[in-house]
């Protein structure tokens, strides 16, 4: 099997396509703020309102978010997963003979509770007690929840290409998205069971599976996923994964900042925030998570970076629990810059390529550079004179 | 079979489940095979198939409109059509080029706000559609069939089928009603949400009220919503800020608020002050969602929440943190008090040569005591050379006399000679604050440490910007709305946290802000002409008794409801000339916009002693409604409407969280045979012409005031138009401005920031004072003992002395806890996918509401539900059934759930001394179990509907919901007929012109009774229950919380050491 470097985990893997020689320009990436994240659940059914809403589909939730540690949409997915990996081996490498992918068919009961343990929380009741949290400290709740919001990837590995007999799934030249072609798939449900994140999902009434499409007629607009243009948490920004520090002005136009994109400030500069979800089952997702800052570092350790006891990648920190106390740090007090990038979270549809920072604006261009946000960081004070006024409180 | 988590993970990896798998979920295994794809990973070689997506992506036309249900949030969506049909909604992002609804720029930027309020809308208004669609809808009209005009028989309310009528006839009936009514005032309107629906929708109920002369029942009290300690303390209603002052806080305390779940829309605000550096305490009874966001959570016992903010108090009072200056200047903590009488010194008790003003200092009857001005005296502080200073009520802010002494406690010689001890306000309550609130007492009263509360105390002192909210939990608690309140006052004047953007005590509970929508009155109350304000809690009292004394209207029907659980005050005050709470009964009812029954508290009471009562006064009990709900299951007449997406007439609406004016208008045709609220009463004031003489009517033509429903040439946009530019508000807004997207309210500030010129600009508070008041002088908190800040047990819900002082009540034990058994305390907070009742039988809000109970499939294999009947009548006989998608489930703490031996899943049922219920439990790690500190919690999230609930098979009356054991109270330190306040309509508001020299002290104040501004809240969270194992569950999705796996996962050793197949593989 053809190897592949994969960043996240620092390391080659292997993985059964050969993968480009460049880079693509532009990639699909999103970050989310799990602290911003309110379990409103709007993402899901902003999503599922667009995409799946007909027959056969009543049960999938392409995205859905879960109360951690109790939620799980299919039911345990990541534990089942986990527990059948050993330390520092992807699903890739642990594939059983004449399989691609390690993976299991999640049953339809699996399915049947897309709410099971929302807004639960886990630890005993702190009688005669508080429960704190300071990440500079070193504090986090003894008892506590978070919600993660769970969508597919659109990884650099994807594991449902891999894992499909037909090469039915594609990833996208132009934009990195993964596709299952609906005319081309028989239903074999390999995608199925090799998602470790199960995102594809089969359809009982057609016969054949569907996977989420990263709204990509959207995106070929020049707009963000429903998932995020409807977060009333502002706690998702979408982007360009790939436009690192050097590359150029927006559609060559000079008036637009150049340089990185948000996503790629938050996730590959040195002040690095968003870690990915699940790295260790080697397919390169990217969607990156702003941990929960009030989470024990353990379990956010085994979820946000590879896990294994040799810190391998460039993350901060001398091993993957630093990485992760290091992160919750800059998540609980992020720099003006970050708090800046913020900003952008939730403020247009546009997708927006590049921007820059100031003491108290924040602007973002389009890929054509064109100028989609201009706004305050903090909204000026109103008061208004004159006598009439005084009576409303 | 039954399985928990672990074994189901287990088992699912072995394929022994495989009998639960459905054949259609089986597919092929083979692999045929077929042309390769060279690399998929870098190029795919036919891509003309993506147009499926395309296809499923692509509308017609976008419409919007606005989503308003008592969420009071109010968002703009966009609505996505196909072949006129909405296929999906999403959220408008105003300020934006190309966005198809009103979000073009300059709508966010005209209205002067940033992109920062971008998106709004929850996922409740994302399925407004599928709720257009869902099968509780009604279709046409129908009566009762066992209900005639002259023989109601209520017994069969609730029982009997119905039939379908035309429209007609059902104004018909209605207009006969009315027209046959002796006295007017036995007609009544019942709505909702007041705010919600203003001019074309319910407000139009209310207009028909006012002009015929009936009554209109008051809401935003009775519901518990206004939180009368802002009213005690600032007379002002409501303080609460706009959203977007929230992030500016460098400290927050939420209490017993779940904000994050009731304020969808607009929380991230709340989320953002984190990451601008502030700090977030939580103080709840349970693991809230919301202490996930918190810094630091402080475990209370329900109920005990006073104690907490008294114990805070006197950390600040003890290591002296306070604001002297901010104090002196805006409070009544430097003005004398008399220790004799527990009034307020005045002036001219101690000058001679100061007058005393014309109708003396007290206010039994109200302001008409006073000749209707607003002097009651000026009041007495002592100066810094300790000389006796006169300060009138308009010397407040930076004209207080300088240097005033906080704490004073000495005798005072009169004018008359003799002397009286006398103590500054501030010394009371710093007395009485360190005698009996000090933490570690503090921590027996609540189970909080004392370290941990003086932690907190000490860094919300330090704070720049503290902001404090409570909420609906609290405020729905007998003595926490009134103590624990004045008290978060007291604690945020002492530290300057008021008047400041970023500071603040806030409650955002409830729709109030009609207040601020000060042009609508004009709409509702037109000439002059206005409804007589109704207390509904009252109203429930006596429906089915017939005599109106005192006594039975506060409660005592039948001698077996004690409404008022204080004998201690045994003379109801009825208000004076009872032009507000009319006692009436009402021959006819009409509610619109409002689930009465199903969210109304003691809900078999109302049942039994008012809907059903053979001797009920109730002749016709309408129920406009979208939905067949309980209560239109329960009506005589059942007038569907349209859901928003189908309105016809458009209406306004506002919210108290944010700044915006919206207009709405519906996106399709109506499905359904419905007409709006508005444009039916129309058809009633029409028809009242032909049956009432000229000479019999209230005004001359009850059409005339519905002209622009009914005339060809109407157009009801006047009726919008007239009742903005009658607003101070609202008068630079045309109809036009708001039809292509939402315009800010016109407020003295943006972001809103209560009390802004009380502290910047020196105007006095609307007390007597002018000063936020923290001992009141009222005679009924006098007789109290409530005339201080002091924490008091519930009059149910403690394990200790009810109604008491700790001093007392420790040592004491509440019968009902010790002898009786019930030891829960029954929490019904808001719901987040449902509002109230609301979207209740939306397919996916009803999915994920049911949380581990809620299944796609609805009733899926291997799953025994007890809840399997959700059908909704139709008409002669005929049902309209939808899947059992979902049931409502209480949740419980494992510990508390062993001990009664259930398990997740298991039935149970809970009894009160009101009623009982039976329902699915889900245990739950975050519920406090009684161990932690006497009383345990269970949860049950409100707002479900009878159909979420089994049938208790060994006590069938029929009468099954989650209110069923909760209360109504009266509390009667809240009936006083004298405690001083804003009017709520009260000048400049309402004026065509406001003139220079209009002084600020102009501004109406009212004493006594006042619609939904000071009358007593209903209160209902004081409940105590037992609960007993009902039935155990067939098979459920699994207690995770038992795993081992499940264990290692939460421990993050899943991976390194509890994988079972570790690498051979
Ligand atoms: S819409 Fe945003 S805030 Fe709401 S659940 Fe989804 S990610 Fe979280
Ligand atoms: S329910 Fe409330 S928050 Fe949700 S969309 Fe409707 S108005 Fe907005």
């Amino acid at each position: 099997m053809p190897q592949t470097y994969n960043p996240q985990l620092g390391r080659e893997q292997s993985y059964p396509y050969e993968h480009r020689e460049e880079e693509r320009d532009w990639h699909w990436g999103m970050v989310i703020n799990t602290n911003r994240c309110i379990n409103c659940n709007t993402c899901s059914f902003a999503c599922k309102s667009t995409w799946t809403s007909g027959e056969g589909e009543e049960y999938m939730w392409w995205m859905n978010v879960e109360t951690e540690p109790y939620g799980g949409y299919p039911m345990g997915w990541d534990m089942r997963l986990l527990d059948d990996l050993g330390p520092d081996e992807t699903i890739f490498e642990a594939a059983e003979d004449g399989e691609q992918v390690r993976g299991y068919v999640a049953e339809k009961e699996e399915w049947e509770y897309p709410a099971l343990g929302d807004d639960q929380s886990h630890g005993e009741y702190p009688t005669g007690e508080v429960v704190e949290s300071d990440p500079h400290e070193e504090q986090y709740h003894d008892m506590w929840q978070f919600y993660l919001p769970r969508l597919c990837n659109h990884c650099k590995n994807p594991a449902c290409l891999a894992a499909c007999p037909r090469q039915a799934i594609y990833k996208r030249e132009e934009d990195g998205i993964v596709l299952l072609d609906q005319e081309r798939c028989r239903g074999y449900r390999r995608c199925v069971k090799g998602c470790p994140y199960h995102k594809p999902m089969y359809n009982p009434e057609t016969g054949i599976s569907e996977k989420p499409v990263g709204c990509f007629p959207r995106i070929e607009d020049g707009n963000v996923p429903r998932c995020v243009s409807s977060c009333i948490g502002k706690t998702r920004l979408h982007g360009n994964i790939n436009r690192g520090p050097d590359a150029g002005h927006p559609g060559g136009v000079s008036s637009a900042a150049d340089g990185r994109s948000p996503i790629n400030y938050l996730v590959k500069s040195d002040e690095k925030i968003a870690l990915p979800l699940y790295p260790q089952f080697g397919t390169r997702p990217q969607v990156f998570y702003m941990p929960p800052y009030h989470v024990p570092p353990e379990f956010l350790t085994q979820m946000f970076t590879p896990n294994v006891e040799e810190k391998r990648n460039d993350w901060p920190g001398s091993t993957y629990e630093e990485s992760v106390k290091i992160v919750q740090q800059r998540a609980r007090d992020p720099s003006h810059h970050v708090l800046g990038i913020l900003q952008l979270f939730g403020a247009t549809t546009r997708l927006i390529e590049t921007y820059n920072v100031k003491e108290n604006r924040v602007k973002g261009w389009d890929r054509k550079g064109k100028k989609v946000v201009d706004m305050p960081i903090e909204e000026p004070m109103e008061v208004r004179e004159g006598e009439q006024w005084t009576n409303q409180p | 079979m039954k399985l928990n988590r672990r074994d189901f993970v287990k088992a699912a990896a072995a394929g022994t489940v495989s009998t639960l798998v459905s054949s259609g979920w089986a597919a092929t295994q083979s692999v045929d095979p077929v042309t390769s794809v060279d690399n998929p990973l870098k190029s795919y070689p036919n891509r003309d198939w993506e147009e499926v997506y395309h296809d499923i992506y692509a509308y017609d036309s976008v419409d919007w409109t606005v989503c308003h249900p008592n969420c009071t949030q109010s968002c703009a969506l966009n609505f996505y059509m196909k072949n006129g049909v909405p296929i999906r909604a999403e959220q408008i992002y105003h300020e934006e080029e190309g966005s198809p609804g009103p979000g073009s720029p300059g709508g966010y930027e005209e209205a002067g706000v940033s992109r920062h309020w971008n998106p709004r809308g929850c996922m409740k208004g994302l399925t407004l559609h599928r709720r257009t669609f869902e099968p509780s809808r009604i279709k046409y009209p129908l009566v009762r069939k066992g209900w005639d005009p002259e023989d109601p028989s209520p017994e069969g309310r609730g029982e009997d089928e119905f039939e379908r009528v035309s429209w007609d006839e059902a104004i018909d009936l209605i207009a006969e009603k009315m027209a046959n009514l002796e006295d007017q005032k036995r007609f009544h309107v019942f709505n909702a949400i007041k705010s919600d629906g203003l001019i074309t929708r319910h407000g139009a109920g209310r207009r028909l009220a006012s002009i015929f002369g009936g009554c209109e029942w008051t809401e935003y009290d009775w519901y518990a919503d206004l939180p009368p300690g802002h009213v005690i303390t600032t007379g002002y209603q409501t303080s609460d800020a706009d959203a977007s002052a929230w992030r500016q806080a460098d400290y927050t305390i939420m209490q017993g608020k779940n904000l994050i779940h009731n304020k969808l829309a607009d929380n991230h605000w709340l989320q953002e002050t984190r990451e601008r550096g502030g700090k977030m305490v939580g103080v709840y009874p349970d693991y809230s969602p919301t202490v996930q966001k918190c810094d630091r959570w402080l475990p209370v016992r329900p109920g005990s929440d006073a104690a907490f903010a008294l114990g805070v108090a006197h950390v600040i009072i003890d290591e002296e943190l306070y604001d002297p200056d901010f104090m002196r200047k805006f409070t009544s903590l430097p003005l004398l008090v008399r220790e004799d009488t527990g009034k307020y010194l005045r002036a001219h008790e101690v000058f001679e040569d100061h007058d005393p003003p014309e109708g003396g200092t007290e206010g039994q009857e109200g302001l008409a005591h006073h000749g209707g001005g607003d002097d009651w005296g000026d009041f007495v502080a002592v100066d810094a050379d300790g000389d006796l200073t006169a300060v009138t009520r308009e010397e407040v802010g930076g004209e207080t006399p300088a240097d005033t002494r906080l704490d004073v406690d000495t005798e005072v010689t009169l004018a008359d000679g003799s002397s009286v001890a006398v103590r500054t306000d501030f010394a009371r309550q710093k007395a009485n604050i360190l005698d009996s609130y000090d933490p570690e007492t503090v921590e027996d009263i609540t189970t909080i440490p004392a370290d941990a509360l003086r932690k907190t105390a000490r860094e919300f002192a330090a704070a720049e910007k503290g902001q404090w909210f409570t909420g609906e939990g609290i405020n729905h608690w007998f003595h926490s709305n009134d103590s624990l309140q004045r008290t978060i006052f007291f604690i945020q004047s002492m530290l300057g946290n008021i008047g400041e953007r970023g500071a603040g005590y806030y409650n955002y509970s409830g729709q109030y802000k009609i207040e601020l929508l000060d042009g609508y009155p004009a709409y509702v109350n037109p000439d002059g002409h206005s409804a007589h304000g109704m207390y509904p809690g009252y109203a429930f009292a006596f429906f089915g008794g017939e005599q109106l004394d005192p006594h039975d209207i506060r409660g005592d029907f039948d001698r077996d409801l004690d409404l008022v659980p204080q004998g201690d005050a045994d003379e109801p005050v009825m208000p004076e000339g009872a032009d507000s709470y009319t006692m009436s009964r009402p021959a006819v009812l009409w509610t619109m916009n409002c689930n009465l029954l199903n969210q109304t508290k003691h809900q078999e009471h109302v049942i039994e002693n008012f809907v059903k009562h053979p001797d009920t006064g109730n002749e016709l009990f309408i129920v406009s409604d979208m939905h067949m709900t309980y209560s239109a299951r329960h009506a005589d007449i059942v007038l569907p409407v349209p859901s928003w997406l189908e309105c016809d007439y458009p209406d306004i609406t506002v919210g108290p969280e944010n700044p915006f004016l919206h207009m709405d208008s519906g996106v399709m045709d109506p499905i359904y045979d419905t007409k709006q609220d508005g444009e039916i009463c129309a058809l009633v004031a029409e028809k009242l012409d032909e049956k009432i003489p000229p000479e019999e009517r209230k005004v001359d033509s009850y059409r005339e005031y519905f002209a622009e429903f009914l005339d060809d040439d109407g157009d009801v946009r006047n009726y919008i138009q007239e009742a903005l530019d009658a607003g101070m508000t609202t008068r630079d807004i045309d109809v036009e401005d708001i039809e292509d997207g939402p315009e800010r309210l016109q407020l003295k500030t943006y972001p809103r920031v209560p009390f802004y010129s009380q502290i910047n600009e020196d105007r006095p508070f609307y007390t007597k004072t002018g000063r936020m008041e923290f001992h009141k002088e009222e005679d009924r908190f006098l007789e109290l003992g409530r005339s201080d800040l002091d924490h008091f047990e519930s009059p149910e819900g403690t394990p200790y002395g009810t109604n008491a002082k700790w001093e007392e009540a420790k040592d004491e034990e509440n019968p009902l806890y010790h002898d009786e058994g019930y030891q829960f305390y029954y929490n019904t907070p808001h719901p987040k996918y449902r509002t109230h009742s609301s979207w209740g039988m939306t397919d996916w809000n009803l999915i994920w509401s049911s949380r581990d109970f809620g299944s796609t499939n609805a009733d899926p294999e291997g799953t025994e539900r007890l809840v399997d009947d959700f059908s909704f009548p139709t008409g002669d006989g005929e049902t309209n059934d939808s899947p059992p998608l979902g049931e409502a489930f209480v949740e419980m703490h494992p510990e508390d759930a062993a001990n009664i031996d259930v398990e997740n899943g298991d039935y149970v049922r809970i009894s009160g001394k009101r009623g009982d219920l039976v329902v699915r439990v889900m245990v739950s790690e975050r519920q406090r179990p009684r161990s932690a500190g006497d009383m345990g919690q269970l949860t049950i999230w409100h707002g479900w509907w009878p159909q979420h609930f089994p049938d208790d098979e060994e006590n069938d009356d029929s009468i099954k919901g989650y209110n069923v054991t909760t209360n109504i109270w009266l509390d009667p330190g809240q009936e006083t007929d004298d405690l001083v306040h804003k009017g709520v309509f009260g000048d400049p508001n309402i004026s065509d012109e406001v003139e220079e020299d209009l002084a600020w002290h102009g501004a109406t104040l009212e004493a006594g009774y006042e619609e939904t501004v000071w009358a007593p809240t209903g209160t209902n969270r004081d409940d105590l229950v037992d609960v007993e194992k009902y039935e155990e569950a067939d098979w459920w999705p699994g207690d995770a919380r038992k795993d081992d796996l499940v264990s290692d996962y939460i421990d993050g050793s899943l991976q390194t050491d509890g994988g079972t197949d570790g690498g051979d593989s």
